[in-house]
């Protein structure tokens, strides 16, 4: 669909690695430094969609949340000691800005003025890697509300700020 | 404060507060050996391909752009 109604030429899939029948030009395996085994078990009792020696599929591995993660350098190691003659990354995610979601407004900003503190809510797979990258830009949240992952309406019901904390928020 | 993943689906939002999408992007640490290592993968990977006749054009524009932009190895 997206190649004849936008004319797309170059795809980039999230999960396409277990899409076996999925033709593909190239895999890059991307693993998250802050919990690189998914618990160490498949789906359901863990988050692996294959088991770690399918890794010998992948062109590359690119380890992610690189400064979120203490012993990288023993996942790398871990890394190389599964699939010996492949190329190795590591990466970290950067704040790029933020953007108003109510005005949908689609100018970015480097640095909102909010007045502190903020309340954080998501529904993605690492949570608390959202928040630290929050926290990484000098914004403490004090009420973190998670909805399971990929939830369809994330959007919380109540947002614990003190009266006030929200007169300040409101006051930006 | 919310991810941009979660921005799409609140376009209808109704909350009285101000309310922000967290805008990300990933930065590979060594960057220009992962391009190096893209370009020469994605060539070897469309000289595989060519012979079905199924090279995506922008895939080779954006391959031979990457090389093209490579900082010089010092």
């Amino acid at each position: 669909m997206a190649a004849q109604k936008l004319g797309s030429q170059v795809f980039v899939l999230d999960d396409g690695f277990q899409h076996l029948r999925l033709r593909r030009d190239l895999n890059i395996v991307t693993i998250d430094a802050t919990r690189p085994w998914g618990l160490g078990h498949l789906l359901p009792w863990g988050r692996l969609r294959e088991p770690r020696r399918e890794l010998s599929r992948a062109d590359c591995i690119v380890i992610t949340r690189a400064d979120q993660a203490e012993r990288v350098a023993a996942l790398r190691e871990e890394i190389g000691g599964l699939v010996p003659n492949k190329p190795v990354f590591t990466s970290r995610m950067i704040v790029r800005g933020f953007r108003c979601i109510k005005t949908a407004d689609r100018d970015m900003e480097e640095r909102v003025a909010i007045a502190r503190p903020v309340a954080a809510f998501c529904a993605i797979g690492n949570p608390a890697s959202f928040t630290m990258q929050l926290q990484s830009v000098g914004y403490e949240s004090v009420s973190t509300t998670v909805f399971s992952d990929h939830h369809r309406t994330p959007r919380p019901t109540s947002i614990n700020l003190s009266g006030r904390q929200r007169s300040q928020a409101l006051r930006v | 404060m919310t991810t941009a993943k979660d921005a799409v689906k609140l376009h209808d939002l109704c909350i009285e507060l101000p309310c922000y999408a967290m805008e990300i992007e990933i930065s590979i640490d060594d960057e220009a050996r992962f391009w190096s290592w893209f370009s020469a993968a994605y060539l070897a990977s469309a000289v595989k391909t060519e012979d079905q006749d199924c090279t995506p054009p922008a895939l080779t524009r954006l391959s031979r752009k990457v090389t093209s932009e490579l900082p010089q190895a010092t």
